[in-house]
């Protein structure tokens, strides 16, 4: 049993260490190139880390990117929620097409709408604003996808179920569907996080003052620390998918 | 003098180097770029793309503007592209080659009075090659001031290249061949580089530097016309200029200010490499304190002769960076051949002015 | 009836603010650009009719990025979602490693995009004289690093949520791992597995970025997708062609989705 055991982890379980491992060499050795000399040399090094750090402009843009990212998120997920629930119960030819267009828009490249929407939000004084660029984010198409998408495998019968004995929208939210969710929870913390994290586009496009651009944006600008700048500018996504991922783990173990 | 009638109207200069940020401007139209600065080599796209977008206002339609160029020399040709005149000269930087006559009395070579050919030039270089196999010192045919492509490249480019037509002929024998003698000169040890536009006295030994500037950087020194043949019969001029966006709202001011930018007045105070030497019939005292040398009248003379055999100095961006960054380095350390070079060009120019 | 009428409403008052701002900060300016596609130019709004959409569609670029955009497309989906089910099956039969394995494939989704172009240019040596299989071979590998981890996330989660006893049933009955896998888990978790081929989808079309990224305006042909086109004729200033190929590529996924909902429709049926 224990040999049968041994010899299933053996291959398989090889096999997906080995895959993991090609996973995480990318990572691993961004890492590794922040630490590199700049001239090659055998050895670690904080040059890179430490001329990024003196680079006021580039800790401006990491601030910008903080809090691009933040107010986003606190727009974003309670909205994408709304409206993912909206599409998963009301059934209507209307809510049909507005998850059609959903889907359209996320296929869709920025250059399709990127000249209108400058028009919109200079029209409305959100033009180079950190404001401008947080709502058109909050209202991205991809948060009430993943909702939907998640949610939409929850069947009927638990909605019908639950509302036997509660009449209250919220009661079944919160108490019944949500909880069953919360790697839906982990994958839309996630998604959004990385789309507003990872902008450059739009940024570029909706931002010009230089004091308003986030790190995104100019992450290459500087080819001597560009390996550091990709390093720190990853960790925040780290150190936000470890609590994530541990969520994940909790619920599917 | 244009503020004596838009007294409340304000100029203000913006630097934009993402190009996504011009586009989207110009196309969206309102407050925002009403004058653009056109600096081909470091613009993603071209000036001859933006006017054939209709991104750029034909100066031809306004009478009073062209009344003024009556006022200059034949210097337009250089911003000009297929009889649409899109903009207005700031500075223009013609190539003309500086010979260093020391070299040239040494090797016996008698500097040409005028227009020479390409032929003559690779003569001149199998002279220069069989110097240097015999003499103790090792002297240079040609010293390439880096300006993104060598001088033929842009001359070729320049003549050949016609995005109305959507033509660049690349796969062209005679590009080929250029490129297969521009192999052959650096081979032959025959080209040195130099950046930043180097005094005389700092240069090493080459007979010929090819130097890129506005007249007064010419001064005394001895230059005569880059070699020309059938497929490079017009002079590539480089220009930094202004141009008006089709979408401009106040399309009435920025005309105005052109020609408070083209008149008289405006051009004896440019900027410090123009003064006023733009203007017919005037030969202004240039300011000492910002020129290095006098302007010999037979530097003047050449320089008025490349205006008036000129055309503009065009890029299509992503193809010169590539070639540039990728296809010159691999030509001349032997990675690929002067066909395989052509034939990238040729897919990368199919492309973008098929698109 | 009146309840459910009732809790429509509350629901469509729920998604009211969501939909509203999706409308204005999307579908708005979506509308916006599929009027452009009818101008002469964004210099010129005489009306042109349909001249955009035939210049477009007669364009051999347009035509090349299309194809090229379904080919690459398919490739690349078909490779990831292959790999994403092998590691979802790996992962579920180790489970002890699930929680290290869903860390771990998740996180390339979550590394800037110019931070693995830099890498994937500096290992795979990427430039215009790059052999075209390699450039090819480069960006599909980025796009299965970068996309399977996500897939194979949502097949796991499926995977996993499935009753055991069927599972222990069938083993009872002498099927293999094999059989088991393809004949029983697989057509169980087929919304899970069409919800995984969507994402990649999504995530598909967004590879533009990285590819501009690697290869600069122009790539090699075999590379050259429907958003380099669009992408340079938007710095080309030709806002009219844009948005025809935008509206060109909006009505081949709409008649997509038609054709799918269809089949299932028909599907549904038929049962």
């Amino acid at each position: 049993m224990l040999k049968t055991a041994k010899k299933r982890f053996g291959f398989s379980g090889a096999l997906l260490l080995l895959l993991l491992l090609v996973f995480m060499t990318p990572v691993v050795y961004t890492i590794y190139l922040s630490l590199a000399y700049d001239t090659g040399e055998i050895g670690f090094s904080f040059e890179q880390y430490a001329a990024l750090f003196e680079n006021e402009r580039l800790i401006q843009r990491l601030v910008n990117s903080c809090t691009i990212t933040a107010k986003t998120l606190l727009l974003q997920l309670p909205l994408s929620l709304l409206g993912g629930i909206m599409l998963v119960r009301c059934k209507t030819l209307l809510t049909k097409m507005i998850l059609a267009a959903l889907l359209l828009m996320t296929l869709l490249p920025f250059q399709t709408y990127m000249l209108p929407i400058f028009r919109i939000l200079k029209f409305y004084g959100l033009f180079d604003t950190h404001t401008g660029l947080i709502v058109f984010y909050a209202f991205s198409p991809l948060g009430p996808l993943t909702v939907y998408s998640f949610m939409h495998a929850i069947p009927d019968e638990q909605w019908e179920a639950a509302s036997l004995d509660t009449s209250s929208l919220l009661i079944i939210l919160f108490r019944v569907i949500l909880p069953q969710l919360v790697p839906m929870f982990a994958a839309l913390i996630l998604l959004c996080f990385a789309e507003s994290w990872n902008t450059v586009e739009p940024a570029v496009i909706l931002l010009q003052t230089d004091e308003l651009i986030p790190a995104s944006v100019s992450l290459n600008d500087n080819k001597t620390v560009s390996w550091a700048a990709s390093a720190i500018y990853a960790m925040p996504v780290l150190l936000l998918y470890v609590p994530t991922a541990f969520l994940t783990r909790t619920k599917s173990s | 003098m244009f503020h004596i009638r838009y007294p409340n109207v304000s100029i203000v200069e913006r630097r934009i180097d993402d190009p996504r940020i011009i586009a989207t401007e110009i196309m969206a139209g309102g407050e925002g770029i009403d004058l653009v600065g056109l600096q081909d080599s470091f613009m993603t796209i071209s000036a001859a793309m933006l006017l054939k977008s209709g991104a750029l206002v034909d100066l031809n339609q306004y009478p009073e503007l062209a009344q003024l160029k009556d006022n200059c020399l034949d210097l337009f040709g250089c911003v000009t592209i297929s009889g649409k005149w899109y903009a207005v000269p700031e500075t223009i930087d013609e190539h003309l080659f500086q010979v260093d006559t020391t070299l040239a009395a040494k090797i016996g070579w008698q500097i040409p009075d005028g227009r020479w050919s390409v032929d003559e030039f690779r003569e001149l270089a199998r002279r220069v090659k069989k110097w240097n196999e015999t003499a103790a010192e090792h002297i240079y045919l040609l010293q390439d001031d880096n300006y993104l492509l060598p001088y033929f490249f842009h001359a070729f480019q320049a003549n050949h290249l016609d995005v109305f037509a959507g033509r660049a002929d690349y796969d062209s024998e005679a590009y080929v061949e250029l490129l297969r003698m521009w192999k052959d000169l650096n081979d032959s040890g025959l080209i040195c580089k130099s950046f930043n536009r180097m005094k005389p006295s700092q240069r090493p030994d080459a007979l010929l530097y090819d130097y890129r500037s506005a007249l007064p950087d010419f001064g005394e020194y001895t230059c005569i016309l880059p070699p020309d043949d059938d497929e490079l019969s017009k002079y590539p001029v480089y220009s930094c200029a202004l141009a008006i966006n089709s979408n401009t709202p106040h399309l009435e001011e920025a005309v105005y200010f052109m020609r408070c930018y083209l008149s008289p007045e405006a051009l004896r105070q440019q900027f410090y490499l123009n003064y006023g030497y733009w203007l017919k019939g005037e030969a202004p005292e240039l300011d000492t304190r910002y020129i290095y040398e006098k302007v010999s009248d037979e530097n003047r003379e050449l320089w008025n002769y490349v205006l008036k055999n000129s055309v503009p100095e065009l890029y299509l961006y992503d193809i010169s960076r590539v070639q540039y960054n990728a296809l010159f380095p691999a030509l001349l350390e032997g990675q690929i051949g002067p066909e395989r070079f052509a034939a990238v060009s040729r897919q990368l120019a199919d492309m973008a002015l098929g698109e | 009836m009146k309840n459910r009428f009732k809790t429509q409403c509350k629901l469509i008052a729920l998604g009211a603010i969501p939909t509203i701002g999706f409308l204005a900060f999307y579908l708005v300016p979506l509308g916006m650009t599929f009027k452009y596609s009818f101008m002469k130019s964004a210099f010129d709004s005489v009306p042109a009719g349909f001249d955009n959409y035939s210049y477009v569609w007669e364009n051999e670029y347009f035509l090349l990025g299309l194809s090229n955009l379904l080919k690459m497309g398919l490739f690349c989906c078909t490779f990831a979602f292959i790999t994403a089910m092998h590691l979802s099956f790996l992962t579920l039969r180790h489970r002890r490693l699930a929680g290290l394995a869903l860390a771990v494939l998740l996180l390339p989704l979550m590394i800037p995009s110019v931070c693995a172009v830099n890498l994937w240019k500096k290992v795979f040596e990427i430039n215009i004289l790059t052999p075209p299989f390699i450039a090819f071979f480069a960006l599909t590998a980025l796009f299965i690093w970068k996309c399977a981890g996500t897939a194979a996330l949502i097949l796991y989660t499926a995977l996993s949520q499935l009753p055991q006893d069927i599972m222990d049933a069938a083993s009872l009955d002498g099927c293999s791992e094999m059989r088991l896998f393809f004949s029983i888990r697989f057509p169980m978790i087929r919304p899970q597995a069409a919800l995984a081929v969507l994402f990649l989808s999504m995530f598909y079309f967004r590879l533009y970025k990285e590819s501009y990224l690697m290869f600069g305006l122009y790539p090699p042909e075999q590379m050259y997708l429907v958003q380099h086109y669009m992408n340079n004729q938007y710095l080309k200033m030709n806002a009219q062609y844009v948005s025809a190929a935008a509206g060109s590529l909006a009505m081949i996924c709409v008649f997509l989705f038609s054709f799918t909902f269809v089949i299932r429709g028909k599907r549904y049926r038929l049962c």
